[in-house]
């Protein structure tokens, strides 16, 4: 059999009754979906990037991205975690190539085996999204306004935290803060971690405008309250995320999340799929195209993770 | 006979088959090389995030192991590389925009 169409009776290739781009209708419009959809991700990506690269401060990934369930649930692990479910997603790509070869065989059991192997795949890779999620909503990042005010006030209230050196060691041990050189109005300030910024710096009451309780700004770089007056930072009842840490959170959700909704999408079909496989259906058409197109979804959301790992977690 | 294309598939054939296509796939000897030439590139991508201290050389050298990788799902996993270069062009080429999307960013983010 030859890969390129045979042209019978001296037809032209497009005028119908044969496979002009050699594959069929249902195969062709997945491919251009997925176009399409790359053209979605690739925006989402992208606006990623402008951002993040015209910041002058971005959070730290190794610092962001450093715990890990049981073992090391308050950090220390950094990438880790990411790295596993990075590799999750790799393996059950995998499977669902596998899949998809033994369709080409008609190997009804093998391809059942695999299908089920990628669906434990995907629902594994959700579970540790979910966990990730959690933890940087526990962080007080989320695409809106977050509430990590709140949360700020009730630790600060409950005793554990006053002083200057509790509200800066609350600082440090928040985890998305990390230690950064930064303009600003052209004067250039190290801020965060280890190294203690040089100095405080007022910024205008229409910084904080929804707040009449003392603040302390995420960068440490202000110490005010509502009302534009200096501040102790020990004082402070709430700490505030930076603008990028804001960004950070807003893009990382909602980019995760877009991606997170194309995985749950991809199991629900899988398992759509799978039923139909161990029915039998497949085999009584007597092809597995359906396995194949499915794969082709699969792998896309695969394709997707790779440039979301790499732009949010390792650049 | 009917004018309709799909009429010349037979009850249960495989479409692409009845066509007297070649279906594209890849052995399995194929399949694990891939799978493992992505997972030694993220590991390498993994060394590098520590190895190495925030650099623009940094950022391209994941940028080019990410487009290999993305390369090696398309072209193997996806089967790509097998199928029709007219089915492959008409997808590969309008990512062109992409590049250009990317390219006025950087541009512009220089500022």
């Amino acid at each position: 059999m030859s890969t390129e169409i045979t042209i019978e009776n001296g037809g032209n290739v497009w005028d119908g009754r044969r496979l002009a781009l050699g594959a069929t209708y249902g195969k062709v419009m997945m491919w251009f979906f997925l176009l399409s959809d790359a053209f979605t991700f690739s925006a989402f990506l992208t606006a990623y990037g402008f951002f993040r690269f015209s910041s002058t401060t971005w959070p730290s990934p190794e610092v962001v991205f450093q715990s890990f369930p049981i073992f090391a649930p308050h950090g220390g692990w950094p990438l880790v975690f990411v790295g596993l479910m990075t590799f999750i997603l790799i393996a059950s790509s995998l499977t669902m190539v596998l899949a998809v070869e033994a369709g080409h065989r008609k190997d009804n059991k093998s391809v059942v085996r695999y299908l089920v192997f990628t669906i434990i795949g995907g629902a594994t890779f959700l579970s540790c999204q979910a966990y990730e999620w959690s933890h940087l909503l526990h962080q007080g990042l989320w695409i809106g306004i977050s509430n990590n005010d709140f949360q700020v006030t009730e630790e600060m209230a409950d005793g554990e935290h006053h002083g200057g050196e509790d509200a800066k060691e609350w600082i440090a041990t928040r985890r998305i803060f990390y230690p950064v050189k930064t303009v600003i109005d052209g004067e250039e300030w190290n801020i965060g971690g280890e190294e203690k910024h040089e100095g405080t710096r007022m910024l205008g009451p229409d910084y904080f405008p929804k707040s009449d309780k003392p603040v302390l700004d995420y960068n440490g770089v202000a110490y005010m309250n509502g009302h534009g007056d200096y501040i102790n930072p020990g004082d402070a009842e709430m700490v505030l995320p930076s603008g990028e840490t804001m960004m950070f959170g807003k893009l990382f959700f909602f980019i995760t999340g877009f991606h997170g909704f194309h995985v749950f999408s991809g199991v629900v079909i899988l398992v759509i799929l799978l039923t139909m496989v161990v029915k039998g259906m497949m085999a009584k058409r007597g092809h597995y195209e359906m396995v194949e197109k499915v794969g082709l979804y699969w792998h896309f959301v695969d394709l997707v993770w790779v440039f979301v790992f790499t732009l949010f977690y390792l650049i | 006979m009917s004018d309709s294309p799909h009429d010349m598939v037979h009850d249960g054939a495989y479409e692409a088959e009845a066509y007297g296509l070649h279906v594209p796939h890849s052995s399995k000897k194929e399949i694990l090389t891939v799978f493992v030439v992505l997972a030694v590139l993220t590991g390498i991508e993994f060394v590098l995030a520590f190895a190495m201290h925030p650099s623009v050389a940094r950022t391209i050298i994941f940028l080019v192991l990410t487009i290999f990788k993305a390369a090696g799902i398309v072209l193997y996993f996806m089967h790509m590389k097998h199928e029709l270069k007219r089915l492959m062009y008409s997808v590969l080429l309008p990512l062109i925009f992409i590049v250009y999307l990317v390219a006025l960013l950087i541009i512009e983010t220089q500022g």
